[in-house]
């Protein structure tokens, strides 16, 4: 049942999706609604979440060659945490963020150039391979991810209080 | 079973009720001496050449002769060159198993020539016509053969049959004998046995004119015979003439019977016509009307001549051109159907106002054997119509395709192409058919040579064959061989001919084809073919008329169609279409039944031709002319004949025609001559119910379809053309000017459930599509695509006024479930539900407990259940379904006193005050209306507080009730939302979009709106899943209040822009605004409630349901009150 779903649910988005491969999910327990989002972007509701749709804002976009700055404005229902997870939407196609920016709550290390006593982005949860010291849009750092490679970070909000989350995005070269 | 008949009534013919006979005119009595027989005909009958040709002016029809038993009967001449016919009573219907008896008397005499074979065999033939849509063939067929000698014996067989959709048949056939007795027939009964005793009381007209055609000046001379149940010397009555097509009166008038020796009553009357037209003269005896037999008669035009090309000329049919390979030297012999004779054939078609007829040129009747060439029969044809002025369209080649096994079409004999043929037979891809593939050099030039040689003087315009594309996949190389056929044919006949037309491609858009199928295999092959044609023969069966069953403009479509597909723009004639789907009446899925119709799909069907630029229609075949029921021994001309020599006199001088733009609904155009000072206008109503037609105010003369000029302020338009004469000027400005009025198209009834208006309307335009309509100031749509004649509608908040509706309901209580219901004596109930099972638990307080063996002479409690109680809301009668439990438990359910078979739980335990009743009924509807009766122990009854009416028959009464459960959208009012997201809905956000739910958006509270500051690349819809059993539904409704700003569209979309609605399901989805309005609802407007049906495919076990703005659009629309109901 679960496969017809996902295989029905929404096709015109399920279709613009699958054309945009650069990928951000925002995951909230408590529920959030999305306000606006920059050109390019579509952010659209889990609809496979039956009863949950509104846990899992899904926030993609075509990414370019260069680098091209976005964002995407939510407001959460209830205070909490809210998960960001920077990925892909393909598994073999990776992706470049970087200079990661929030209004309205706090993220740390945006701009991945602090490390950690691992040698990683300091603030965000990620491999090593989903890691990179170079071709960053400003600085040294960025990361590379894809529909299983992620990095992920969890940021405090208030309910009723507009968050705007701006990123750049660009293709990865093979 | 043979009877010997030895016993002659001495008092005149048998008036003694007995059963009825289903076939009329049993006795023979009813026509006049040596006239037709009223009630029988020859539905075709096959006669020698040498004959034909000797007296080719004759007519055959059985007649009315003395000498029966007793009496008059009915003879079927043994005509001299008389091979074989059919000769058939009256269709008829029998709708219920029974058993039947054929019984009738016959002997046999000399024929024409004087030879009489003694112990000759005929045959009666009784079957079922098939019901294609139920049976490949037909289900019922008997007969039984008898050998009638020179004196009166009687014949009579027994048989049981099915009861059937479609009509039976008896015929009498012919021996296969070189000379065939005269036969007489005489009280040829037909009846169930089962038929209660009942007089025959029935009449017949019968005209002095055999033929019952008139021109204007003549009188129709009319003799009226009947057997009636009365002993009274005369008996007065009237003589109401009709217009066939719409029963309307023209003329009453008075006619009186005299009761003859032979006790049947015989009168005569004249009538004067002053107007022209199809008729019927029914008679009326002081108001009883007997069973009429025949009495159908035309009143024409004197036909006109038209020039070649002109749209008059335009007008023709297919040429019946006598030939059937059925036995022994078929070209020897030739056929007439309903026309009854040669010459009257072509004199009829040119009476009709047919200029142009195509005549189907069997190859084998002309060249029978292997190089052997002959011009006969087939240039009789040719002959008669060069004498009758008709041009004839030679089919050149019947039909190259055939079936997969040659061998059997050759054991059959029927083929219509010369044996020897049958070596180039190919078999196709699919294996389903087999084709001809013919070589042009040795076979096809020498044919074709003899055929221009023959005819070049007598024929002008040629076709190529008959539907060569028919073959779903031909052999390969088969689209280019029939070009290079018809570059053979098109080059050698301009050779001959310059100036003459060739026509091909003819490709048809019969059985459910992609019609323009055959015009892509043929540019496949090549695109420059149209170069080696002068016009496209095309056959639009199904897409003939541009109003059909409530689809609009097929024809339209079907011409354009094909013309896109040629490389270079051809004319396109209508050479063949043998059915027009009625617009009236249910034609059952049977080639004879789909023949007929009626005098104004034909006038649309020529009129529909001219408009969509078809160059000339020589459709229907010649039987379509003539009545096929209810004849007089000869069929008369029927409205179709009478409409289409009205058309005909009409387009005198008549050079080309324009569309005009009257309104949505009304199709009109105009024709003009070439001098620019004459006029014909013509207008019809696509909708069922037609509309009020007020004429702009000019000095154009309107005149009816039969061509009669009207006078009137105002006529009733429906699908019979009216007509406009005058100069250009006039007749554009009478019908430029016109108004269409349709006061109401649909009647609306409504009943309330607490601030829930449900509106019911019943569809007064006949039209299966969704029909607007006003409630108070709020525009609605009813949908009547999957109920045609009622849908029902909920508004919440209604905000207008309830006046002016056809009905309201008066409120009732309204509960919503669970509820507990107070009884007049204590006694309470609780009523809830599941979705599933509506529960209903009853504390009876009665101290005097007393079941009865009859549950309603002692304790019990009822249950009225009403589950539509906002459907047909025009019923208060409707016998609900009653449900009863007594206090020992037993139960039962009723409809209007019989028992029903709805199962259902039902318990009963006794308290301390009485006992309580459990009812559990399966019941998955939202609303219910339902009442609730206990009967107490001293035969008093107990209701609810308040409720008062006659349960087991009405049901207005009931309280009302609402199981929120069995909902289906949540939130369908958007009444629930958070940051302006409203609960249960989703949407994708994108730049440019923008969503918000809000208290104050809606029609009543809650609306969602969606605005698109910038086109998207994709869709903007808010959507909900909702899921039920697999194939648990099959059909549903969409119906929500939409408020449009500003939508705009960019480009057109045939509904793919502004307003979406779509609904996925597994496997498939519909965008029922692409698919059946198939244009943008785009603007700004106020609240408007919209619908949409779905049908439900693929077993689907959910539904999603998407609505928003589409791609290339603009603007804002705000969406409330959103339902879906399921079926």
């Amino acid at each position: 049942m679960k496969r017809i779903l996902i295989a029905a649910a929404f096709a015109a988005a399920a279709a613009l999706m699958a054309a945009d491969d650069a990928r951000i999910d925002l995951l909230a327990k408590s529920g959030l609604v999305c306000n606006s989002v920059s050109e390019g972007v579509t952010a659209s509701p889990a609809l496979w979440m039956k009863g949950r749709e509104d846990q899992r804002l899904i926030v993609t976009v075509q990414s370019s060659p260069e680098w091209k700055q976005h964002s995407v404005t939510f407001t959460p229902k209830a205070d909490g945490q809210i998960e960001v997870i920077i990925m892909g939407n393909r598994k073999d196609k990776d992706i470049l963020y970087d200079s990661v920016t929030v209004k309205g709550a706090t993220l740390n290390n945006g701009t991945f150039e602090e490390l950690n006593a691992k040698g990683l982005p300091a603030g965000w949860n990620l491999k090593q391979e989903a890691f990179r010291t170079n071709g960053a849009a400003s600085g040294k750092n960025c990361v590379q991810t894809n529909h299983d490679k992620r990095a992920t970070q969890r940021i405090s909000v208030k309910g009723g209080q507009a968050v705007e989350i701006g990123f750049m995005v660009k293709a990865a070269q093979p | 079973m043979k009877k010997l008949c030895t016993t002659v009534l001495l008092s005149g013919i048998s008036l003694i009720a007995a059963a009825k006979t289903i076939n009329s005119n049993s006795s023979g009595e009813l026509g006049v001496l040596n006239g037709p027989a009223p009630g029988f005909k020859f539905e075709h009958i096959q006669i020698r050449n040498s004959e034909v040709n000797a007296n080719p002016e004759r007519i055959y029809y059985p007649l009315t002769v003395n000498g029966g038993n007793p009496g008059r009967c009915v003879m079927l001449p043994g005509y001299k060159g008389l091979c074989s016919y059919r000769f058939s009573l009256e269709d008829f219907y029998i709708y219920d198993d029974c058993e039947v008896e054929i019984s009738f008397d016959a002997k046999a005499g000399p024929n024409e020539n004087g030879s009489y074979t003694p112990n000759q065999l005929f045959r009666i033939d009784f079957r079922a016509n098939t019901d294609g849509d139920r049976d490949k063939y037909y289900p019922m067929l008997s007969g039984f053969s008898f050998r009638p000698s020179d004196k009166w014996q009687n014949f009579s067989k027994r048989f049981k049959i099915k009861g059937y959709t479609n009509f039976y048949s008896i015929w009498v056939l012919t021996p296969g004998a070189k000379e065939i007795n005269t036969l007489y027939l005489d009280n040829f009964r037909f009846r169930r046995l089962d038929a209660p005793a009942k007089p025959q009381d029935e009449y017949a007209v019968t005209f002095d004119n055999a033929d019952s055609a008139y021109r204007s000046g003549n009188p129709v001379k009319m003799t009226v015979r009947a057997i009636l149940d009365s002993q009274e010397k005369e008996i007065a009555g009237t003589m109401e003439i009709r217009f066939f097509h719409n029963q309307q009166p023209v003329a009453s008038l008075p006619v009186t019977l005299k009761r003859q020796p032979d006790g049947v009553y015989e009168g005569s009357l004249l009538w004067k016509p002053d107007r022209f037209g199809s008729f019927a003269a029914h008679l009326n005896l002081k108001g009883f009307a007997p069973d009429r037999i025949g009495g159908e008669f035309a009143v024409l035009h004197d036909p006109v001549s038209h020039p070649r090309f002109s749209p008059g000329w335009a007008i023709g049919s297919n040429v019946d051109n006598g030939i059937r390979f059925y036995g022994k030297d078929p070209l020897e012999s030739c056929y007439f159907t309903l026309a009854g004779g040669l010459d009257k054939t072509f004199r009829d078609m040119r009476l009709s106002g047919q200029a142009i007829g195509r005549v189907w040129g069997y190859w084998r009747a002309t060249e029978p054997e292997e190089g052997k060439f002959r011009k006969e029969p087939l240039n009789r044809t040719i002959q008669m119509m060069k004498k009758h002025r008709i041009e004839p369209v030679y089919c050149l080649v019947g039909n190259f395709n055939t079936q997969t096994n040659i061998q059997d079409v050759l054991k059959k004999g029927r083929h219509g192409f010369p044996t020897y043929l049958a070596k180039y037979h190919k078999v196709t891809k699919d294996n389903r058919d087999g084709v001809l593939m013919i070589p042009v050099k040795g076979v096809y030039d020498r044919y074709l040579d003899f055929v221009l040689k023959t005819w070049k003087d007598d024929v002008k315009i040629w076709e190529m064959s008959n539907e060569p594309g028919l073959l779903i996949h031909p052999p390969e190389g088969h689209a280019k061989w029939f070009i290079g056929l018809c570059k053979y044919t098109y080059r050698t006949i301009k050779k001959v001919q310059p100036d003459s037309i060739v026509l091909g491609n003819g490709v048809t858009g019969d059985f459910g084809m992609n019609i323009v199928g055959w015009c892509r295999q043929l540019n496949q092959a090549d695109p420059d073919y149209v170069n080696y044609l002068d016009g496209i023969a095309f056959h639009p069966y199904n897409c003939g008329l541009d109003y059909i069953n409530g689809t609009y403009f097929r024809y339209r479509d079907v011409v354009r169609d094909i013309s896109s597909t040629l490389k270079v723009k051809k004319p396109l004639w209508n050479t063949e279409n043998y059915y027009l789907q009625t617009a009236y009446s249910r034609q059952i899925n049977y080639y004879l039944n789909k023949e007929r119709f009626g005098a104004n799909e034909v006038a649309r069907q020529f009129l529909d031709g001219f408009l969509n630029g078809v160059k000339a229609t020589m459709a229907n075949t010649t039987t379509a002319f003539y009545r096929q029921v209810n004849v007089n021994g000869l069929a008369a001309p029927n409205d179709v004949f009478a409409a289409t020599n009205a058309l005909s006199v009409l387009l005198k001088d008549m050079d080309h025609v324009q569309e005009l733009n009257l309104s949505k609904w009304v199709r009109s155009g105009m024709f003009e001559s070439r001098d620019g000072k004459k006029a014909l206008g013509f207008l019809y109503d696509m909708r069922p119910s037609g509309s009020t037609w007020v004429p702009g105010k000019s000095s154009a003369q309107v005149l009816d379809i039969y061509g009669n000029p009207v006078r009137g302020k105002e006529h009733t338009l429906k699908f019979e053309p009216w007509y406009v004469t005058g100069t250009p000027a006039e007749v554009r400005k009478l019908l430029k000017n016109s108004q269409f009025l349709l006061k109401n198209p649909v009647e609306i009834r409504a009943r309330r459930f607490g601030n829930t208006t449900f509106f019911e309307g019943q569809n007064l335009t006949g039209l299966p599509i969704e029909v607007e309509a006003r409630i108070d100031a709020l525009p609605v749509e009813f949908s009547f695509r999957n109920d045609p004649l009622l849908n029902t509608i909920a508004i919440e908040g209604f905000r207008g006024s309830l006046k002016g509706l056809t009905a309201f309901i008066p409120d009732t209580p309204a509960f919503s479930l669970p509820a507990r219901l107070a009884l007049e004596n204590g006694s309470t109930a609780e009523v809830s539900s599941d979705g599933k099972t509506l529960t209903v638990n009853v504390d009876v307080r009665d101290s005097k407990v007393r079941p009865e063996k009859v549950f309603h002479q002692g304790s019990c409690v009822e249950l009225f259940l009403d589950d539509q109680p906002f459907r047909s809301l025009a019923l208060n009668r409707i016998y609900p379904n009653q449900f009863y439990g007594t206090p020992d438990g037993n139960k039962g359910i009723l409809k209007k006193g019989k028992k029903g078979n709805i199962p259902f739980d039902f318990k009963a335990e006794k308290t301390a005050s009485g006992y309580r009743a459990e009812f559990r009924i399966p019941l998955t509807g939202e609303y219910f209306g339902m009442d609730l009766i206990v009967t107490r122990g001293d035969g008093s009854k107990e209701r609810i507080k308040g409720i008062s009416g006659s349960s087991y028959q009405d049901r207005f009464h009931y309280p009302l009730f609402r199981n929120k459960t069995s909902g289906t959208l949540k939130n369908s009012s958007f009444e629930q939302s958070q940051l302006g997201e409203a609960d249960f809905w989703f949407h994708p956000v994108r730049f440019g979009t923008h969503f918000r739910c809000a208290g104050d958006l809606g029609y009543h509270g809650g609306g969602m709106s969606l605005e698109l500051s910038k086109e998207q690349a994709e869709l903007t819809t808010v959507t909900q899943q909702i899921q039920f059993p697999p194939g648990k539904y099959q059909k549903a409704t969409l119906s929500f209040l939409a408020k449009l700003d500003n939508v705009k569209t960019t480009s057109e979309g045939k509904g793919k822009h502004g307003l979406f609605v779509r609904c996925s399901m597994k496997r498939h989805g519909e965008t029922p605004v692409e698919q059946y309005r198939k244009q943008d609802i785009a603007g700004t407007s106020g609240w408007k409630l919209y619908q949409f049906p779905v049908t439900l495919k693929n077993n689907t076990d959910f539904l999603n349901v998407e609505l928003g703005l589409g791609k290339a659009t603009t603007g804002k629309i705000v969406f409330d009150d959103i339902r879906l109901e399921l079926e």
